[in-house]
Order: structure tokens, then sequence, then C-alpha cells
């Protein structure tokens, strides 16, 4: 049977435009590999569409991109779309929430109530960006870094990795890029470091080490 | 460590940043350089977190750098 990804992503600010633009590649990799896609974008990316997903088709996979506190992840407009009281919907889906904070309680809840791991970040997920290619986010040499570091955790669990290893390839990744950088004198770094740094740094997960999608 | 110093070593690395830079800091919003300065300075809550990504990220460089000689132990 088809593995299941379901992908949440809107257009209404310009942090979720980057998110946005860097699924694409999670979508494309995920349809090179035979898995069957869902999407709930802008005006459907909602509390009550989302649930309606997770509850008929059990996706093995969900990937939210969006903003987040310790307790929620958030969709179109900035609507939550789960938190700790709904937690149980991701029961049997591996979770990476791109977002702020939510592994904090949010990933605990969901793991408790069925999720074979919840990967997240524990702090504020920081995006550079470089104001001249505002509108080209693929190209934007700030963002492009940091987004491609963060996509790999969902292209390890797509291919059938753990989450320990999904996590501990990202970390990886942005650990060799933080260190190439400081050795050179490119100013735009300084703000990519610490991006690498904030978002690697609060990046873990809770549940299974060697759950897989 | 004194709260004015601590400022002003967050605003010079702030300031070794091109001004055509920001970030999108979460649900805090979108910030150019300069007003994510004017923050760290005035000490807003978004300047406050800011400071401590800041610290915590000059603390641990010296274990990613570590890692260069095989002396130090890290989580990348």
């Amino acid at each position: 049977m088809d593995k299941r990804l379901l992908i949440t992503r809107s257009r209404h600010d310009p942090a979720n435009q980057y998110l946005y633009a860097y699924s694409d590649e999670i979508i494309e990799d995920a349809q090179k590999l035979g898995w069957k896609v869902e999407t709930a974008e802008d005006e459907k990316n909602n509390e009550q569409e989302v649930a309606s997903r997770l509850a008929k088709n059990k996706p093995n996979f969900v990937f939210f991109n969006g903003h987040g506190t310790d307790q929620s992840v958030h969709g179109y407009k900035d609507m939550k779309i789960i938190d700790v009281q709904s937690a149980s919907k991701l029961s049997g889906s591996i979770v990476f929430a791109r977002s702020c904070s939510a592994l904090n309680s949010l990933g605990k809840e969901a793991v408790k109530r069925g999720c074979p791991a919840f990967i997240g970040h524990r702090g504020l997920f920081l995006i550079p960006r470089v104001f001249e290619y505002e509108c080209q986010p693929g190209l934007n040499p700030t963002a492009k870094p940091v987004l491609d570091v963060s996509n790999i955790v969902g292209k390890h669990i797509l291919k059938g990795d753990t989450a320990q290893v999904a996590v501990n390839a990202s970390q990886a990744k942005a650990g060799n890029l933080m260190l190439k950088m400081l050795s050179t004198t490119e100013p735009h770094n300084a703000a990519v470091f610490l991006a690498l740094y904030q978002n690697s740094s609060t990046l873990g997960f809770e549940g299974d080490p060697n759950a897989r999608a | 460590m004194d709260e004015d110093y601590v400022k002003k070593l967050v605003v010079a690395r702030l300031k070794t940043m091109p001004p055509n830079i920001g970030f999108s800091i979460g649900s805090f919003g979108d910030f150019k350089r300069d007003e994510l300065i004017d923050n760290v300075m005035k000490g807003t809550p978004i300047g406050k977190e800011f400071i401590g990504i800041e610290l915590k990220m000059l603390i641990d460089t010296p274990k990613l750098v570590g890692r260069l000689s095989g002396q130090a132990t890290s989580h990348y």
C-alpha cells in the first residue's frame, strides 16, 4: 500500500511564503518515491480540514509548516490547526513540525497519545532573508542554506530512515556548513550562521528514535 | 555579565551583517537588521530573545570549532 504524506503550508506572510516554497522539494521527493501526497494549503490549511484529513487518510508522515508555540502549530492566517488538546489526532503518524517551539509541549503530548515520533524545535525558528531576493525564495542566498538543511529532516523520513537518523543528518549538515562559514568573509554568512545554529540546536524529537514512516 | 555590555556585544555582532538582511523570527514577525538592533537596545521581548540566542551561540561556538581538531564533542 502507498505511504501517505500530509503537508500543510500557507502564503499569508513572508515566513510562510518561504516555508511554502521550500516545501515544493519535499512534495517532489515524495512523489518520486511513490508516496501519495496530500496538501492542506492556504485557506484549506485550517483546523477542520487538517483534522478531517488526519482521520480519513491516516498519513504515515505529517509535515507541518507554519508558526508555532509550545502547545500548538498554526495554519492559514496563523489560526491553530493542532494543539495539545487535539494531539491524539497525530496517533500513528510520524510528524515533523517546521515551526517554533512545538516540540516542547505538543510533541510530548502527541507521543503520549500514540504518535511514534514527533520531530520539531524547542525554540524559535529563524529564516534570514536578503531583501533584494524577497520575491525569489529559492534564490535567496541566506534563506536557502537554512531551509535546505531543514528539508533534510523530511527527505530522510520520506526515504524510510528513522527519526534519529533524520535529525542527526540535518544537524550534521548544519554543523559542516557552519564550520565552512567560520573561514569565509562573506558578510551574509553571519546571518546564515546564526540561523543554522539556532535552528539546529533547537531541533530534536520526542518518541521512538527508531520510528520510521 | 553587565546588561549594557551584553547589549553592546549583540549590537556589534548584528552590525557585522549588511543592513539589507532581516530575519523572520517565528510569530514575532519580520525584522530588518536595524529594527533588531533597536529592539535589543530597548530591551523588548524580541530583543531579549535575540540576546539569548546570540549568547548561547557564542558559548557553543568553541565546541563546534573543537570538531576541527577532534578535541571536543558536539551534538552537531
